[in-house]
This record gives structure tokens, C-alpha cells and sequence, in this order.
């Protein structure tokens, strides 16, 4: 654990994996947004990376109300357990069988899977359950010998052992986060996972409201890494092997995450996500639905009108891509279309604006990609790029990405004057066609297309940019779109109810000073 | 009952304390020093097969010798001598009592474990394709499905992929994506790879193997149907490219021409796709191998008598089962 800033105590604690403040891109600027919007809370951040060496230097400057920071590496190694042989305490693992027996039935009333995570929480608090219990013990071998003898489908008991072994050692970080990490009033988690899961122990261990505010699903983005992952093994034989059932591992990896998912959705008081779409998929991954809702995304209006201001007349023949360089944006698809849009519009300029460190294999492979289409004059990586002093220039707005959430670029875009293409992912239809017949009233203001579909990208940004009339019928329903239903107030006025109420709950824990087992507060 | 070895070394102890109390109890005359050696003389005899007995079987032998320097050892250090192997021997023979119920535990015979499958599989992979394409089956089983093309040629498969990709559900079209690219990553990759080698090397000569490679690298993305539209386009111009180039310098490269055959003939150019495979045959590319590539260019260029021709003749053995069918057709 690193501290950056140490504070003694605050009103939220963000518990934020793998984005804010270390890397940038939409996620983080809405972590950013909300800090700088409620300056009468203190925020404490805790941040969770998998290595030190996979992020840089902070992206962001630290408002003045955030007190705290610490960092873990979940998956840097940390001090060797010592080897001690020990036998283990029979109840506890029996209590173990119990939660996987319950993990395993997704249907499982919520109720008791978080009591016996208390219970197992205990035993660990209380020395009934260290890790090297888990490492070392006699009754930890039965175990998983026993459940690889009755579940196992892959032959290897060696590659079992060492999975369970290493899916579970992040949790005991986690573990041992939840008794350092500062008094708050509230926690909110910025995702599922192990943040998701943190924020659960947390809930458990003081008893504080948890707020999750969900961007994309995590478990689902998760799930799609896991099915393609090369370092998960299979050894099953090619007599064996069904090509049509996933490897044993790849399951047990996904059974984990879901899990994870599950005891967050299960933990916290409010569960909010983007938009409808998201929120129905967080039910069918077990959130209870009365806890859930939604809280779209909103803009700073006035200071993207300005920036509206400075437009010239002209459209400009500048289509620009605002985001990282990473292969879930599938730029690749943006520069292809670039060729087509290029043949027709020889003038027309692409613009990537967004930073090339995250995944510098991907953008290498942009770069000559670029220059294998001979496009090297019409295609600009510009880097990051501040927003405001960018979209004046810009004619369209194009986003060719295989996942999105409800991307903040579209509604910058839209405040500024610049209509929008984009695939059809996450909550882009939406935003381009309206949701509901009011919003539909308004008309389009861009276009969507299929992803991974450069010729359909093409056509719809060259028919967009060769047709004053419909470009600007474009714009104004961008503008009348954003400026009815994206606002930075809608969306602090939701979040203030959220806060409020959660910290009312919290100081009614306190009064009840029975309820908090750690006496905080 | 006490083992023989520990007779004889209560045996030999007595006689040494006996030796030992003789020098220092009776009077200083030579005679008793003789009766005292002789006495510590028997004690050293009685020791020596016991200190014989414990040591480790590789120090044993040759036995004589062994038990000489045991005895002498016994015999030139009075007293202590004797008592370090009483000692010892006594250790080494109550040690195994003390350790003995640690030491083996009785375990279950081992089995082999058998393999065990997933009870849940419910149909074969022969039927990913409708399974995919059925907008009613449960998302979960049509991912099963696509999970299944991972184990398909991409040439099979691409096409699929991507009609996936403008699919209803998000999950769906998210890893049709990932796994059509990262079959493109792998040939992009090498491309990069051969594309670099070819840029640094300075003579034709050497550039020969990065060049054919890149066409034929390329190649592998329009065959592989992984590349579309422009893109398409564009990676045939680059099989012209390096084709040429690499033929300009080894014009016997059967199968650069037989690949720039089939790359004329995707680019609709009959006469040079002709040209390309009559060099390609000519410099010893394998008749069964081109006749259906001939009988394609005959189809496309409307000479249908000639694809009859090639068609019926092709031989069994080197046809594939669509082909198989096509050859069936032509031939009724």
C-alpha cells in the first residue's frame, strides 16, 4: 500500500479500480466532475491497480476536497506467507462450503451469502481464518482436493490448485484493506469487481451505506476479456475436448467474477446506472431491483456554449475522434473509413485526439495503418487534447467503439455545436435518436452504425459532411437534445439526493453506536 | 529382552568403569597398570562390534580394517572414547522409537481420476451456425456457439463473425469482435514483422523472403476474408506489389505466381489471373492444385464449355467436399 496524501477521516470514500486519478478517459473525468462538484463533502480515494508498473504518473490534479488517497497492487507480490503446517479449523471451512454452495446458486436469497461473509470475516478478524490457513492448512488440501475430484472437467489437478490459489489472493489484500483504510461516512463504488467487492466488505465490516454507480458492466467486459484469454489453460484431450464447451478455467474465472458482481449488487443501498439498458442488465446479474436506477450523464452547459461561440460559419471537413488509443475504441475501423470518406472528400481530415500510452502495441499498429493506407496526410494523431480549444475546429464528431457506456464526448460534442456518428453500442442510439417519443421529437443529431463496419462509417460521416442542410439540422437537435436532458445540475441534483440520504443513514449508524462494530464515528 | 549389541556394550562399559577404577582406587605399581590395560584392552574389544553395527552400511567395509580403527580409537582415548560409542549406540538404538509413529502415515490407494464431462453440453458443434443465427435461443447458448468458431478456420468463420457483429446483444457482438481481431492482430503482426525486415535489408537478394512473405501475408487476409471493402483493395495492390516485386527476382516461384493468379482473378483481371497461373503450371505447380482455379476463370469469363471440361476432370482424390459438389454438378 502506497499513501499519497494521508487524511484522518471523510465524508466519501471512492473506491476506484483501475481509473481516477492514474489513468484518463471518460470514466475519470466524471470521477473528476463529481469530486469538483459536491466541494462541501470530503472525498478519500482508494485506488486498486493490478501492478504498479501498468500505470504512470496522476492524470489528474487533486481537488482540494479530496483528503485521502491510497494505492494497492492487488497483483504485486507482496511478503511470503511462511509456511507453517497447520491443520485449520474445521467449522470455518464448513462455513467456506456453504458460501461456494451458495456462489454457485445464483438464485441464492441474499441474505445468506452476506451473512456467512460476515461470519468468514470474523473468523479471519479473530484468527480462526488467516491466510496461511487458507495457503497451508490439511482441512484447505481436502477441500479443494475434494472439489476437484467432484467438479473439476479439466485434467489438471496442478493447474486447479495453483487457479484457486491465485483467484483468491487479491481477496486477501482486499481483506486486510478493509481494517487500514480511513474512517468515511459513505462509501461508493465507481464499478463491480474488486472494487465492487471492497466496497461489500467495507459495508459489512462498518456497516456504512454503499452507493455503486455503474459506467459499462464490469462483469460482462470482463467476461469478453476472459473468453479470449491466452493464459488461461486448457488440457482437456482432443478426445475429450467439446469444442463448444468453454474450458473449466475460462468458467471458473467468469463463475468468479460474477460472484464478485453479485455480492456488490447485493451489498449496496443504491445502485445506479447510466441508462435503462444497463440497469436492466445489472437486475439480470442479480442487483435487486428496487435498489437500482438510473442517472445519465451530464455537461457543463454554459462552458461549452462558449465554446460553441468561436465556431466559424463554415462546417469544417475535420472529423475528429476524442479517446484513448486502445483497441475497445477499434480506431482501426475509424481509419479504414478514413480511406473511403478520403477517396470521395480528398480535403477532409481526420483528427484522433486522445493520449497513446495505455496500449502503445495498438497504436503502433494505428500508425501504420495510417501510413499502409497512405493516409498520412489526412489522418492526425494529436494526443490529449483540451476539449475546448479542439471542437471549434471540428465538422463531426465520430466514435467507432465496440463498447461504450454513455460517452461524455457526444454530449461535449453536442454542447459545442459538433453532431455525432457513431456505432451502435451502449447507450448511442440514444443519444443520436432519442430515447421516447418527446426526445425522438427532436430529430437526429448524427447518425449510428454497425460497429467494426468501415464502409458504413464512411458513408454516413461523408453524407453528414457533403449536406449543409442535414449537418445542421444535426447540430440544433445536438444542442436542444443536450441541453434538455444532459445537464451537469440533473445529474448533481440526483447525486445530491444519493448523498444525502445515504449520509443521513450513516449518522443515524452512529447514533447507534451498537450498529458499527469498529466503533467509528 | 535386551538386543546383543546392548549387552555388549553394558559389557564393555562395566569393564572400563571397572579398568578406570582399578588405576585410580588400588596402588601405583606397574602390575596394576597392566591389569588396567588389560581390562581396557576387553572393554575396546566389547565396543567395537557395537560401533560396528550402527555405522552407516557405506563405512562397514573392509570390515577388518573398519573394526581395527574402531578398536584403536576406543583403546587410545580411554574413558572417552568408549563412552562416545556407548552413547551413540544406545541413541542410535532407542532414536527409531521416538520417531517412529511420525514418520509414515498410511494413505488411500491413488486412483486415476477419468476425465469427467460436462453433463450440461447439450448438442454438438455441427450446429453452431443455426444456433447462432437463431435470434430465439437464450444468449447464452448462442455464445457457446460462438465460442465454438474459435476452433474454426478463419476462412470459415470470418463471415459469421461478422454478421455477428451487427447482432442484438451487446455480449455477442463484443466477442464476435474480439476474436475477428485478434485473428487479424495475428497476421497484421507478422506483416509489421516482415515489413520491417524488408525496409533494412539493403540488397534484392536479401529482401527476397521478407517480400514473398509480405505477399503472401497479405494474401492470407483477403483469403482469409478478413479484410473488406477498400481494405480489400488495398491488400490486393499490396499482393501485386511484393508479388512482382519477388517474382523480378526468382521468376520460377511457382506459387507467387499461382497466388498472383488468384489475386488478378479477385480483381477481375481474367487475361493476367490466366497469365498467372499458365507461368505458375508451367514452372511446376501442381495440375490438381490449378484446375479449379482454371475452372473458375473459365466460369467468370463465361467460357462455360471449358469449366465443364476441367470441372469433369477433376480427379477425386484431391477434392474437397464442396468442390466435390460443384464437380457433381458439371458433370451430370
Amino acid at each position: 500500500m502506497t499513501v499519497l496524501k494521508q487524511g484522518q477521516s471523510a465524508d466519501i470514500g471512492l473506491l476506484l479500480e483501475g481509473t481516477y486519478p492514474f489513468v484518463s478517459g471518460g470514466v475519470s473525468s466524471w470521477v473528476h466532475q463529481m469530486i469538483q462538484g459536491f466541494p462541501e463533502h470530503t472525498f478519500a480515494l482508494c485506488f486498486i491497480g493490478s501492478q504498479a508498473s501498468d500505470y504512470g504518473e496522476m492524470r489528474y490534479q487533486l481537488p482540494a476536497n479530496v483528503v485521502h488517497l491510497e494505492v494497492h497492487y492487488l497483483h504485486e507480490p507482496n511478503g511470503k506467507v511462511p509456511v507453517i503446517k497447520r491443520k485449520g479449523n474445521k467449522q470455518v471451512f464448513k462455513e467456506i462450503r456453504c458460501l461456494h454452495e451458495q456462489y454457485r446458486h445464483a438464485d441464492t436469497p441474499k441474505g445468506e451469502t452476506a451473512s456467512l461473509l460476515t461470519s468468514i470475516m470474523q473468523h479471519r478478524n479473530e484468527g480462526r481464518y488467516a491466510e496461511s490457513d487458507f495457503l497451508y492448512s490439511r482441512e484447505s488440501w481436502d477441500y479443494i482436493t475434494e472439489q476437484y475430484r467432484a467438479r473439476c472437467t479439466d485434467p489438471s489437478f496442478v493447474d486447479y490448485f495453483w487457479t484457486v490459489r491465485i483467484m483468491h489472493s487479491p481477496l486477501w489484500k482486499l481483506m486486510a484493506l478493509t481494517e487500514t483504510f480511513i474512517p468515511v461516512k459513505v462509501y461508493h463504488t465507481i464499478s463491480t469487481g474488486y472494487a465492487g467487492f471492497l466496497g461489500a466488505l467495507m459495508k459489512q465490516r462498518t456497516g456504512k451505506p454503499l452507493i455503486l454507480s455503474e459506467h459499462g458492466i464490469y462483469t460482462k467486459e470482463r467476461k469478453i476479456d476472459l473468453f479470449q484469454a491466452e493464459w488461461i489453460r486448457d488440457n482437456r484431450g482432443t478426445l475429450t475436448k467439446d469444442s463448444s464447451e468453454v474450458a473449466y478455467f475460462r468458467h471458473l474465472w467468469i463463475r468468479f467474477f460474477e460472484a464478485l458482481g453479485r455480492d456488490c449488487y447485493h451489498h449496496a443501498d443504491r445502485i445506479i446506472a447510466l441508462y435503462e439498458a444497463n440497469r436492466l442488465r445489472q437486475i439480470k446479474d442479480g442487483a435487486p431491483a428496487e435498489r437500482t436506477e438510473n442517472i445519465p450523464n451530464g455537461i457543463n452547459l454554459p462552458h461549452l456554449a462558449q465554446v460553441r461561440a468561436q465556431r466559424s460559419d463554415t462546417i469544417p471537413l475535420t472529423i475528429c475522434l476524442i479517446g484513448r488509443v486502445v483497441p475497445i475504441k477499434d480506431i482501426k475501423t475509424f481509419i479504414r473509413a478514413m480511406r473511403t470518406v478520403v477517396n470521395q472528400l480528398p480535403d477532409a481530415e481526420a483528427w484522433i485526439a486522445g493520449p497513446e500510452n495505455e496500449d502503445p502495441d495498438y497504436a503502433a499498429d494505428c500508425r501504420s495503418l495510417v501510413k499502409g493506407l497512405g493516409l498520412t496526410d489526412n489522418v492526425k494523431f494529436l494526443g490529449f487534447q483540451r476539449i475546448d480549444e479542439l471542437l471549434p475546429k471540428v465538422g463531426l464528431l465520430v466514435l467507432s467503439s465496440i463498447s461504450e457506456a454513455l460517452p461524455l464526448v457526444i454530449l461535449e460534442g453536442y454542447a459545442a455545436g459538433v453532431p455525432c456518428v457513431s456505432t451502435d453500442v451502449g447507450s448511442c442510439r440514444q443519444l443520436v435518436e432519442g430515447l421516447g417519443p418527446i426526445d425522438r421529437s427532436i430529430g437526429l443529431s448524427g447518425e449510428i452504425v454497425g460497429i467494426a463496419n468501415p464502409t458504413e462509417l464512411a458513408t454516413a460521416i461523408v453524407g453528414l459532411l457533403s449536406n449543409p442542410d442535414r449537418w445542421r439540422a444535426a447540430q440544433a437537435a445536438g444542442i436542444s437534445r443536450v441541453e434538455r436532458y444532459y445537464t451537469q445540475e440533473q445529474m448533481f441534483g440526483s447525486y445530491r439526493s444519493v448523498y444525502e440520504e445515504c449520509l443521513n443513514k450513516s449518522d443515524a449508524l452512529a447514533a447507534t453506536p451498537t450498529s458499527c462494530p469498529r466503533g467509528k464515528h | 529382552m535386551l538386543s546383543p549389541n546392548a549387552k555388549l556394550g553394558m559389557l564393555a562399559v562395566s569393564l572400563e568403569i571397572a579398568a578406570m577404577a582399578l588405576l585410580l582406587l588400588s596402588s601405583h605399581s606397574t602390575a596394576v597398570l597392566f591389569q588396567y590395560f588389560a581390562l581396557h584392552a576387553l572393554a575396546s574389544a566389547a565396543i567395537t562390534p557395537v560401533a560396528w553395527s550402527i555405522l552407516p552400511t557405506s563405512y562397514k567395509h573392509p570390515r577388518i580394517w573398519v573394526m581395527l580403527l574402531l578398536f584403536s580409537l576406543s583403546f587410545f582415548i580411554p574413558f572417552i572414547g568408549l563412552f562416545g560409542f556407548a552413547i551413540g549406540s544406545l541413541v542410535a538404538a532407542w532414536l527409531p522409537y521416538f520417531d517412529k509413529t511420525n514418520r509414515f502415515t498410511s494413505i488411500v490407494n491413488p486412483q486415476y481420476e477419468m476425465p469427467k464431462n460436462n453433463i450440461e453440453a447439450g448438442w454438438r458443434s455441427s450446429r453452431v451456425r443455426q444456433q447462432l443465427s437463431n435470434k430465439n435461443t437464450p444468449i447464452d447458448m448462442r455464445m457457446k456457439a460462438l465460442l465454438a468458431l474459435q476452433n474454426m478456420p478463419a476462412r470459415h468463420s470470418a463471415g459469421i463473425l461478422r454478421d455477428t457483429l451487427s447482432d442484438g446483444s451487446d455480449d455477442l457482438r463484443l466477442l464476435a469482435y474480439g476474436m475477428l481481431d485478434s485473428r487479424e492482430k495475428q497476421l497484421t503482426h507478422r506483416i509489421q514483422d516482415a515489413l520491417q525486415r524488408y525496409e533494412n535489408l539493403p540488397t534484392a537478394e536479401e529482401r527476397y523472403v521478407p517480400t514473398r512473405e509480405l505477399a503472401e501475408l497479405y494474401w492470407e487476409l483477403v483469403y482469409q476474408n478478413l479484410v473488406q471493402g477498400d481494405m480489400r483493395q488495398f491488400s490486393l495492390e499490396q499482393v501485386q506489389r511484393y508479388a512482382n516485386e519477388a517474382l523480378k527476382y526468382k521468376v520460377k516461384d511457382a506459387g507467387l505466381w499461382a497466388i498472383s493468379g488468384r489475386m488478378w482473378t479477385l480483381r477481375g483481371d481474367y487475361i493476367r489471373a490466366m497469365g498467372g497461373f499458365t507461368t505458375a503450371i508451367k514452372q511446376g505447380f501442381p495440375l490438381v492444385r490449378a484446375e479449379p482455379y482454371l475452372a473458375e476463370l473459365a466460369y467468370l469469363r463465361g467460357d462455360y464449355a471449358t469449366t465443364r471440361r476441367l470441372m469433369t476432370g477433376l480427379r477425386e482424390d484431391g477434392r474437397s467436399r464442396p468442390l466435390s459438389m460443384a464437380a457433381d454438378y458439371w458433370g451430370r
